[in-house]
């Protein structure tokens, strides 16, 4: 038994030693991207969570552990719940209004016509602008004064002027109008190229045996198009709960904390604050609630998903 | 066709970014010092941010390495200051790098941490203490104090309490700056009202205010079909909270931390009175503009009179030496009070020098060269509109010679007061202003319930250990 074990225990060996040969030019060809990601994204991250256990000064070489403590104060933090909360409305806004608008126009412009292209370009073309041009123009649209929505408004319909930005109750919703006009190219364009998955022959039979534009839209297209739309809204929901330069260049997060993010608090409870322990707490508990908030939009919409 | 489509989507995207990109007026202008911001206010929309500004003089292989934040208009006399140190002292070549504030404070605990702190940095007193105490800055008692380079008699007292951090002095005041009143004479004039008159207290201010504000249609405040939404001439503007607020609490008696140090009154009787104060100015009696985000600076309005009395910076002066026109019709005086007693105070700053932790001796020794250079030529730092440090150099005929440094320097050393010195004081700093905007933002907004819930935020920072 023991003499016949031992050549097969051999084999064996020889047998992966074969395959990872084999391998090895795949580990190669991962390798080098492996060792950025380790160095730029998984070191940090292990940092940032190790860092959110102290009470981190930057000068100190010997760091004071205070355990869960930050984590504990967070749960405290009426702040840190207030920009969760804007953060969260604002990232609904958009979330809903750049898919539903998306989808729609991608309907519209899924087939050639007259024009297509161009409309195309055109609406995607805001997302190459930079997020500190799109505040520049996003002051200059909103503005109370000299704002082209109030010039529009109280000029030509009569309207009162209204405080766009300085008003606690429609600043978000006025960041995220801003934020689809600069945003919704993307989702439209990955909408058209959903579209273009769905087999012809569907929508052939569907117009022999009578159904109409609405029919078809319901049935055929929007199931066949989730695949897609699970694509489209957890990008879009990771994307808007990060939500920084706009609420910091148009509002500064004002009027009081009416627009501030979480990200915005946290790159304030680093940089101004310099409480870095915290602030890595912060971007842990952000983590956290977008990794599970993300698989329940998948378990959720996979359910719903016909492949 | 494909292709003309394709054409004409590329020429709209390039017009739509050279209008993005081109010229016009600035966007809603920050109504914040040039300088002294370390983030934009609450109530204003924030500038675009100026570049890193960097003068190097002269060429060496290990050169006086100096990081500040002035990028103003000011930043322009110190680049002349600069320049004069240089020629004055050929051996010390000198790397000047300015950045904004917000990218000065994530530089210079990095830079302190990794090893390679540059020998010489401008900020702010208020600051002190919390980079003190974050270790990010050398005693200067023995380099600059108590070798007899300088008396510490010799700068104003209570900045010098604000720069003492557990018995030691920190820093070395380069100017004190903060608020000062500016007010156009012409249109007091047009008023019916004597420029050489101005009000004593809260009550005469208000009565004053509704004469000089006036609608399009020439109507006041407190006249039937007053025009509140088209207001040609404002009395007053609510200029830059981090030092309209604490001003206006002094006077009322109020402030944002107790005197022991460790008790917020954000929410005492006197604040509360102090901010509502400033609501009845925009939404009670309309003499005043509100407090929105993207509202238009205090100087626009100034300088094409549409504002009577300015609560501004010293920096002014920078302003003013451009708009000679506007300057004809400007006097300066101690800002004046809005509390019922008509008491005075006014909040005062200074952009300071410390020398970084981890700078050696040779760094030191150069630093303390222009340390001393720049300190003592106050006198030409005083064309840009602040107020020397040295009290000797205030007396000076030449800084006498220029109105609101004058003013300014005699109201910062009669009723000058300094923000409460704390080791968090950005993040206090930030707990108020943001419950002050809170107060401010709409007609309906409650005053009280705010600063209660700023109050208990400040609690909650003075309480950490």
């Amino acid at each position: 038994m023991t003499t016949s074990a031992l050549p097969a225990r051999h084999t064996s060996s020889n047998q992966r030693w074969k395959t990872l040969r084999k391998q090895l030019p795949n580990y190669l060809f991962v390798l080098p991207h492996f060792f950025f990601f380790a160095v730029f994204l998984l070191y940090p991250i292990v940092r940032g969570v190790q860092i959110s256990l102290y009470d981190w000064k930057i000068m100190l070489k010997d760091q004071n552990f205070i355990g869960v403590a930050n984590y504990q104060a967070l749960l405290r933090d009426r702040m840190f719940w207030e920009v969760l909360g804007n953060t969260a409305e604002f990232m609904i806004i958009t979330v809903i209004i750049n898919v539903i608008l998306a989808l729609f126009v991608a309907t519209g412009l899924k087939h050639k016509f007259f024009g297509s292209d161009f409309l195309r370009v055109l609406f995607y073309a805001p997302g190459i602008l930079s997020v500190s041009v799109i505040g520049i123009i996003g002051i200059r649209v909103w503005d109370t004064q000299i704002g082209i929505i109030n010039y529009f408004a109280t000029t030509m319909l009569g309207l009162p002027r209204v405080s766009w930005l300085g008003n606690p109750d429609i600043v978000i919703p006025a960041l995220a109008l801003t934020t689809v006009w600069w945003t919704f190219g993307f989702p439209m364009l990955v909408f058209i190229a959903g579209l273009h998955n769905i087999p012809e022959q569907l929508y052939e039979a569907a117009k022999i045996d009578g159904a109409g534009h609405f029919g078809t839209f319901r049935h055929i297209t929007l199931p066949l198009i989730m695949p897609t739309m699970l694509f489209v809204v957890v990008t879009q929901f990771i994307a808007h709960m990060q939500v920084f330069a706009q609420p910091y260049i148009i509002t500064g997060g004002g009027p009081g904390n009416a627009s501030r993010s979480a990200t915005m608090y946290l790159y304030e409870t680093a940089w101004k604050f310099f409480r870095f322990g915290y602030a890595s707490a912060i971007a842990v508990a952000l983590a956290a609630i977008m990794i599970v908030v993300t698989i329940i939009l998948f378990s959720i919409m996979r359910r719903r998903t016909e492949y | 066709m494909r292709k003309l489509s394709l054409s004409l989507a590329m020429l709209v995207v390039m017009a739509m970014l050279l209008a993005a990109c081109g010229g016009g007026a600035a966007p809603a202008d920050t109504g914040a010092a040039p300088d002294a911001a370390a983030d934009a206010p609450v109530a204003e929309a924030p500038a675009a941010e100026p570049t890193p500004v960097i003068n190097n003089f002269g060429q060496c292989d290990d050169p006086l390495i100096l990081w500040h934040g002035l990028t103003g208009s000011d930043g322009a006399v110190f680049a002349e200051l600069l320049q004069q140190f240089s020629d004055a002292n050929p051996d010390v070549c000198l790397n000047s790098e300015g950045y904004p504030w917000d990218i000065f404070f994530q530089k210079y605990p990095t830079a302190v941490a990794a090893g390679t702190p540059p020998d010489l940095v401008i900020f702010h007193a208020a600051e002190v203490n919390q980079m003190a105490n974050e270790g990010l800055m050398l005693p200067l008692d023995d380099i600059m104090f108590a070798d007899g380079t300088f008396s510490a008699d010799d700068f104003n007292e209570t900045l010098m309490a604000q720069l003492t951090v557990n018995g030691q002095i920190m820093a070395v005041p380069f100017d004190n700056h903060g608020w000062l009143l500016w007010y156009n004479t012409k249109l007091m004039e047009d008023a019916g009202l004597d420029p050489n008159v101005l009000p004593a207290n809260g009550a005469e201010f208000i009565e004053m205010a509704q004469k000089l504000t006036k609608d399009i249609n020439g109507k006041h405040p407190n006249e039937e079909g007053f025009d509140k939404d088209n207001v040609d001439v404002w009395a007053i503007d609510y200029t830059w909270p981090r030092y309209t607020i604490p001003t206006t609490l002094w006077q009322f008696g109020g402030a944002v931390v107790g005197p022991d140090g460790k008790t917020a009154t954000l929410d005492s009787p006197e604040s509360i009175a102090a901010v509502q104060f400033w609501h009845d100015l925009m939404y009670k009696y309309y003499v005043a503009p509100p407090a929105v985000p993207g509202k238009m600076w205090a100087g626009d309005l100034y300088k094409n009179n549409k504002l009577v009395f300015m609560w501004e910076g010293t920096w002014t002066g920078g302003f003013m030496r451009d708009n000679p026109d506007v300057a004809a019709l400007t006097k300066t005086a101690f800002i004046n009070s809005l509390a019922p007693d008509g008491n005075q105070a006014v909040k005062f700053d200074s952009h300071i020098f410390s020398i970084p932790t981890g700078v050696d001796q040779a760094g030191i020794d150069k630093a303390k060269k222009l340390m001393v250079f720049l300190v003592e030529n106050g006198a030409y730092w005083a064309t840009s509109g602040q107020v020397p440090a040295l009290k000797s150099v205030q007396a000076l005929p030449e800084v006498q010679s220029i109105p609101s440094v004058a003013m300014a320097a005699e109201q910062f050393n009669a009723i000058g007061r300094t923000d409460t010195s704390h080791k968090a004081f950005i993040e206090i700093q930030t707990a108020w202003e943001t419950a002050v905007g809170n107060a401010l933002a709409s007609p309906d907004a409650d005053v009280a319930a705010a600063l209660r819930a700023g109050n208990e935020q400040v609690q909650a920072i003075l309480d950490r250990p």
